[in-house]
């Protein structure tokens, strides 16, 4: 793998559910945070919002000596093969050397192809500056000798950042299971990667992590070629939003035969 | 005053990516082959221009941990935050709070407060305030008369509060002269202080000096409500109220019991390096909580219990190693030898032995809810890891916060803990001891400069007798000893300890080193204690500008205004009591029935809706100052942005109160009054009996800091560098901060890097990471407290020492001498030569700072002849005279180049192997002693447990008979009548004696609130015996009588609606709010993570209640009742407790909400809470109450977001 990939590492073995990467995330993106009304969990927002890019989800599991409080980091993943680059027809998304996948807002024609694509389902579309927005891995920390700020606030290392394989090796030779290394055909490898030994087994077990971790992430509408694709998303930045709608139609359609075929 | 511009590289070290060029894989070469993908900026997504910012270090705002804080600023407005990467403690991260801090800044916050008001409208009337018992009572009330303010200028301000205050003490007669002397009685100063634990050591310092120079003990701060059982019980047992350890040590922890704390959301930076032991394997995290917490999802073993039921617990610890435990912990020489350490009598402990016997795992089983086998894993984990099983190499910590500490038993619940860990060997080591974790970035700091109504600052004792002040004057006619010279004259009776010279025993340490103290404050603070002539300290007049005895707590003072007439005023200082104190409704009532409320805040708060006036004060980071972290670690913070509009520091406005006040009178010195102008210092000539006059000193109060000297204008005119140094000299705890020979703050120092070996502790600070460069640490820079042996024992080492002879400030005992160090010995600037030489010799012991010798005892001043606090502190200018007698009597006074002395205001005693071994800690501490005579024949005498417990158990079925037919509280009330005292009973061989407990050790009390009844017969609770909370069930003033029927004890005295369920409620802080919720709620970072109020209510009870999650409940007592959303967890128990082990629900309340601010609702918890006292502190038991739950109509919730809620301010009245 090359030199200069990285990642971030999440184990919520380590985590005491605190969310200063929530509040960090905030502050050094100027995202505004959310009003938002009770929790029945405490996860709040309960999803993810143009404006909040992560959230950590609580989630209680089992009862009397069973009984299990999870704490888990959700934001966009960062994928290698990042299903919503290759969706964008505006090239607004770009994948940095480093593993980001940053949606450009100065290039983002507010198409929604990307959150189509993602099955993470991570990216938020903001009606109001027709844009969508999603974690950017702090691009412009990384890209200036800063870890991301989520990993730079917590105070108890649960999210590391470093070198990709030296990281993840790290992880695995000291026992623990890691999630994202080599997830699948759709997604690749996760920049973001999961990594515990106390929930082993568990990562993508849906009643534990999995209903975000899933094992096989994948999206009926599959990859898209940049090549075919990116001159006419040149081309319709200025067309109205019926004729994209067509465009994704088509687009839609001839994809689902490609993979009936490619299925074949 | 430091501020740097952004240092790029080290912004960069963080990760070390540098600016390397990155090699693109081959996804995303394949993506990227038509586009170079973009290059950002520095901040470029949030815009913010990070390159063009100037950075200002300072010290995290929130918690106790000391986070190390550095914000960006450009011109005034704060645009970043990061954790500080070099500080050790927080090693760059932050917790959400510390996180969202930015928001407190004025330019985030349009809701600061940014000029003084006046109120034009009545405020809440006492009368209507009384008949409140529900939340829409209370809505009803406050929004009738919601304030409306006018803004003033600060002079209008002062002089308006200047004028009342004068009224009322005009009103009542405020003079100093008494029928024998000229002093103030402290606790009837008419106007109560609360100053909060958010001030720095220097406003601290002032705001008590202020107090006790206006005459008045009637000063509290809300470490009152946190951790004054804490320092009561550790300080009584071991020396000091501190945490033993450092954040950082607890990673060397072998076993460490979370019992009444939840660091990873009260404290979550600590468990950085908690975890750490964790994760290395050598940690076992034991946490033992009512609820399951976030804590508690990273323990090895966890155990729900029930609230209030803690002594048990601990007792079954104690039962374990001595009963159960084969050989019992008592048999092994490392236990032998660790008592002998502690001085600890083998029969002390054959008597707490025989408490702890009666605690059974299943009989603490019963109390406490924990399953046997569970009680047993856990004791047998702590003990096994402990200093005496294991030869002193592994070590069992105890963690605690306000779960421990607020009970009316909290006291004897921190003393346990102490006491479990002298038995098992784990204190006075790194990875082992106390860690009592605080909540407020300076409360320790406050706490240590003791806003506090009982005790000077540094835990000095306040007079209370004019016999006092004249055996006190005795002592400076003797030359200022330290105990080993000091001659208690014969007259003064035996209260002060031996009086033959040489004889020293704890009593006499104790008072040479509380007049010592005393006068270190005459001197910095320009006043004067002690008699005129100075020359007969028996018969001359008695004059103390230091009154006498205690004043009111935050927890009695609503008393002394409801009940006692006294208090008719409050100044209130960042701090928000009509949400923190417990039965909050008796707090509104107080603050209802004054005549003057002035509240300085930085929000209009829930308590300035009873306020007079209100001002606007400034947040930590806008301020200069020193602040002590929870393991007693000095920072310095500097001022990031100037505070919004025309707020002020808290110093400032200090200063100019004072100013103002003593314009107009308020303050008058008993010396003023008397005429006392000038003091002889005279030192009586041992062998001829004559006085011979060292120096004359200027009587004239000191309170002048305006030195020009920082360029910001307020702090030109309030200089807290000079109130540092000055804390410095008057403060004995602290002694050593600065240092006087390089003139610096050791506060700001900032070296994070390890001692070498040969440096002074330096094998103990890189084994154990102490980091002694970094700021400073009480005592005398020891980062371990009671660490005699790690070096010996631990480390099976020692270090040698030598005193060249001739060459320091020292004794015979040490002049000359190698010493052997083996344990951590701190550092002093030595008073000859100016050099760092080791403090504690051989290594320190429990009593350390306050057990000393004097280089020049008998000889001189304490500062060898401080005269003159300008001098002093302006120009670090002593006059040195020192009285030289010879055998003959004949003397000569000769000055400080004569004597050799280079640095007179450092250090000139010396702790040597007899001070260390002098001390003995209280295993057993009796809290009551003696007898009380009850005028009828009878005789209540307190009493042990040897003879207590013959009687222990007639008193409980007494009490069950009076209670199963008139119920708790009357049986309560009976039986105190009947015997003259509260646990008390007669004696079966003389029924004219009365046996009354002495307290002497912790046994098992009930709460005062108790779900089970048999228990509550079984083991009643202790409150009933302080006045105070007998008042609740017995209000002693007519108006007040209706208050007792708020207080239910039991079930069966609530009157609960129909369906609902008796509980047993605790309380608790978030990670995402703070207290009061003041300095969360208002930010939106925050608010958006947990907006509403809520309980937690177990999954099966809310079943049996129909309760869904998000529902409205019903939370109430006889108190009050308040409505709250529903969270439905099984992080809650249901619990079998009791004799029949019937089972009970326990739920749980965050009581981060208010009706001020964002995020509001007047579904206050604190009013449902009960404010049972703690015997010896006055702490309210506020982790356990009774309320019932029941399911509620949507409609009663009145929380709203209130995001644009600003003060209403009327202009141009």
């Amino acid at each position: 793998m090359a030199a200069g990939e990285k990642a971030i590492l999440f184990t919520p073995d380590s985590c005491i559910g605190c969310r200063a990467c929530q509040v960090a995330c905030h502050v050094w993106n100027n995202t505004r945070p959310e009003v938002t009304d009770f929790s029945p969990t405490l996860t709040n927002p309960p999803d993810l919002l143009p404006n909040a890019w992560m959230i950590l989800k609580y989630k209680e599991v089992g009862e009397g000596d069973s009984f299990d409080w999870l704490f888990f980091k959700r934001q966009c993943m960062h994928c290698s093969n990042a299903p919503c680059a290759e969706a964008c027809p505006a090239g607004a998304i770009e994948v940095h050397p480093e593993g980001a996948v940053v949606i450009r807002q100065d290039k983002c024609i507010g198409c929604r192809y990307c959150v189509e694509a993602c099955p993470y389902d991570v990216p938020r579309y903001d009606p109001i500056t027709n844009k969508v927005y999603k974690c950017t891995m702090c691009i412009d920390r990384l890209q200036n000798g800063l870890e991301p700020a989520c990993v730079s606030a917590c105070p108890t290392d649960a999210l590391v950042f470093g070198d990709y394989e030296e990281l993840v090796s790290k992880y695995r030779a000291a026992g623990y299971e890691v999630y994202g290394d080599s997830v699948n055909d759709y997604v690749g490898r996760t920049h973001y990667v999961y990594a515990t030994k106390r929930w082993s087994g568990k990562l993508t077990d849906p009643s534990y992590f999995g209903d975000h971790l899933s094992k096989d992430p994948r999206k009926t509408i599959v990859s898209f070629t940049k090549s075919v694709v990116k001159p006419i998303g040149w081309t319709l930045t200025g067309l109205t939003v019926i004729g994209l709608l067509g465009h994704l139609a088509l687009w839609r359609s001839k994809r689902m035969e490609e993979v009936k075929k490619g299925g074949e | 005053m430091e501020e740097h511009a952004i240092r790029r590289r080290d912004f960069l070290k963080l990760v070390g990516l540098g600016t390397v060029p990155l090699l693109l894989s081959d996804s995303a070469r394949k993506v990227l082959a038509l586009d170079q993908p973009k290059r950002y900026g520095l901040g470029e997504v949030g815009h913010k221009d990070i390159e063009a910012a100037r950075e200002v270090r300072g010290v995290c705002a929130y918690c106790a941990v000391g986070c190390g804080i550095i914000f960006y600023r450009v011109g005034d407005r704060v645009i970043h935050v990061e954790g500080d990467p070099d500080n050790p403690i927080n090693e760059g991260k932050l917790c959400p709070k510390g996180q969202a801090s930015i928001e407190l800044f004025g330019d985030h916050n349009p809701r600061r407060l940014r000029t003084p008001m006046i109120r034009v409208n009545p405020k809440p009337p006492l009368e209507e305030i009384k008949k409140v018992r529900s939340q829409e009572e209370l809505r009803a009330v406050l929004e009738k008369y919601k304030p409306i303010w006018k803004p003033v200028t600060w002079e209008d301000a002062f002089e308006y509060i200047s004028r009342r205050i004068k009224e009322i003490l005009d009103e009542v007669g405020w003079d100093p002269r008494q029928s024998d002397g000229y002093y103030y009685f402290g606790k009837k100063f008419p106007v109560m202080i609360e100053a909060g634990a958010k001030l720095t050591n220097e406003e601290a310092y002032i705001i008590k000096k202020m107090a006790a120079l206006m005459g008045s003990h009637n000063i509290d701060h809300d470490a009152r409500r946190c951790h004054s059982t804490t320092v009561a019980g550790l300080a009584g047992t071991v020396g000091f109220g501190a945490q033993t350890q450092t954040f950082i040590d607890t990673q060397f922890i072998s076993a460490y019991l979370i019992f009444g704390g939840n660091p990873a959301e009260a404290h979550p930076v600590s468990m950085r390096h908690t975890l750490r032991g964790k994760e290395k394997g050598t940690l076992k995290l034991i946490v033992v909580d009512p609820r399951y917490n976030r804590t508690a999802s990273q323990a090895d073993i966890f155990a729900f219990f029930r609230p209030g039921s803690d002594l048990a617990f601990l007792l079954y610890i104690l039962h374990y190693a001595f009963w159960e435990r084969n050989p019992p912990v008592d048999q092994l020489d490392t236990f032998k030898e660790y008592a002998q350490r502690f001085n600890v009598d083998l029969d002390e402990i054959n008597e707490f032995k025989e408490i702890a016997k009666e605690y059974t795992a299943e009989e603490v089983s019963r109390i406490t809810g924990i399953p046997v086998e569970k009680l047993r894993l856990i004791a047998q984990t702590f003990v096994e890891n402990s200093g005496v099983t294991t030869g002193f190499k592994k070590f069992a910590s105890i963690q605690w916060a306000m779960g421990m500490t607020q009970h009316h038993i909290g006291t004897q619940i921190t003393r346990l803990s102490t006491l479990v860990q002298l038995t098992l060997g784990n204190m006075g080591f790194p990875g082992g001891g106390l860690n009592p974790y605080r909540g407020h970035s300076n409360v320790q700091g406050t706490t240590d400069m003791c806003i506090l109504s009982h005790i000077l600052p540094g835990y000095i004792k306040q007079p209370s007798s004019t016999l006092q002040i004249r055996v006190y004057q005795d002592w400076k006619n003797q030359g200022f000893p330290d105990a080993w010279n000091w001659e208690i004259p014969e007259w003064a009776g035996s209260a002060f300890g031996p009086n033959e010279k040489g004889k020293v025993n704890s009593t006499k340490v104790l008072w040479s080193w509380w007049f010592h103290n005393w006068r270190k404050f005459e001197l910095t603070w320009g006043i004067f204690v002690g008699t005129d002539p100075e020359s007969d300290p028996q018969n001359g007049t008695v004059i103390s500008d230091i009154p006498f005895g205690a004043g009111y707590t935050e927890n009695t003072w609503w008393q002394g205004a409801l009940f006692d007439d006294v208090i008719k005023a409050a100044i209130i200082m960042a701090e928000n009591p009509a949400v923190s104190n417990a039965d909050t409704l008796t707090e509104y009532m107080a603050l209802a029935s004054l005549k003057l409320l002035v509240v300085v805040d930085l929000w209009e708060t829930e308590t300035a809706t009873f306020a007079d006036v209100l001002l606007p004060g400034a947040v930590q980071y806008e301020k200069y100052g020193s602040i002590t972290n929870s393991n007693r670690w000095l920072q310095w913070q500097d001022r990031v942005v100037p505070p919004p509009g025309d707020a002020k520091p808290d110093l400032w406005i200090m200063l100019k109160l004072w100013e103002y006040f003593r314009k107009n009178g308020i303050v008058r010195l008993p010396s003023e009054v008397y005429g006392k102008s000038r003091e002889n210092v005279l030192i009586k000539n041992p062998k001829k009996g004559e006085f011979v006059k060292l120096y004359e000193r200027r009587v004239r109060v000191f309170m002048d800091y305006a030195s020009g000297r920082y360029p910001d204008p307020d702090y030109a005119e309030a200089d807290p560098e000079l109130v540092y140094r000055e804390i410095d000299i008057a403060v004995d705890l602290y002694n050593g901060m600065y240092d006087w020979v390089r003139h610096k703050i050791l506060a700001k120092r900032r070296i994070p890097i390890l001692r070498s070996e040969d440096q002074i502790d330096g094998i103990l600070d890189r084994t154990y990471l102490m980091h002694k460069d970094w700021g400073w640490s009480w005592p005398k820079n020891v980062r371990i407290l009671y660490n005699l042996w790690t070096l010996s024992k631990t480390l099976e080492r020692t270090v040698t020492y030598r005193f060249p002879a001739g060459r320091y400030a020292v004794g015979p005992e040490l002049d000359g001498q190698t010493v052997t160090i083996t344990g951590e010995t701190g550092e002093i600037r030595d008073s000859k030569t100016g050099d760092w030489r080791p403090a504690f010799i051989p290594g320190h012991n429990f009593v350390i700072g306050k057990f000393y010798k004097r280089a020049w005892s008998g000889k001189t001043d304490v500062f060898t002849g401080a005269v003159d606090p300008w001098r002093l502190l302006y120009d670090e200018e002593v006059v040195g005279k020192f009285v030289i007698f010879d055998e003959n009597g004949d003397y000569r006074i000769v000055g400080l180049e004569e004597m050799g002395v280079r640095y007179p205001i450092a250090e000139s005693f010396y702790y040597d192997p007899e001070v260390v071994f002098t001390g003995k800690a209280s295993y057993k501490k009796p809290f009551f002693k003696g007898t009380k005579d009850l005028g009828d024949g009878r005789v209540v005498k307190y009493v042990g447990y040897y003879e207590w417990r013959q009687v222990k158990d007639a008193f409980s079925q007494e009490l069950a008979q009076l209670a199963q037919s008139k119920g708790l509280k009357e049986a309560i009330i009976e039986l105190k009548g009947k015997y003259g005292e509260w646990y008390a009973y007669p004696s079966p061989s003389n029924p004219s004696e009365i046996w009354a407990w002495d307290m002497r050790y912790p046994i098992h009390y009930e709460p005062a609130e108790t779900i089970c009844k048999e228990l509550a017969y079984k083991y009643p609770a202790m409150a009933w015996r302080r006045a105070e909370n007998f008042n609740l069930i017995s209000p002693p003033k007519e108006d007040f009588r209706d208050l007792a029927d708020t207080v239910n004890l039991t079930p069966e005295e609530m009157r609960a609606p129909e369906g609902a369920e008796v509980v047993v409620a605790t309380t608790n802080r978030m990670v995402e709010h703070f207290h009061t919720g003041q300095l969360t709620r208002n930010l939106k970072l925050l608010a958006e993570l947990v907006p509403e109020p809520f309980v937690e209510i177990p999954k099966p009870l809310a079943d049996r209640l129909g309760i869904k999650p998000g529902d409205i409940v019903e939370v109430g007592n006889n108190r009050n009742r308040i409505y709250l959303r529903a969270m439905v967890t099984n992080r809650v128990p249901k619990l079998k407790i009791g004799p029949q082990e019937k089972e009970y629900f326990v739920v749980n309340m965050p009581w981060h909400w208010g009706w001020a601010g964002a995020h509001r609702t007047y579904g206050v918890v604190n009013t449902v809470s009960g404010i049972y006292m703690d015997t010896v502190t006055t702490m309210q038991e506020t982790k356990t109450f009774l309320v019932y739950i029941k399911k509620a109509s949507p409609d009663k919730y009145d929380y709203e977001p209130g995001e644009q809620n600003t003060p209403e301010v009327q202009l141009g009245r």
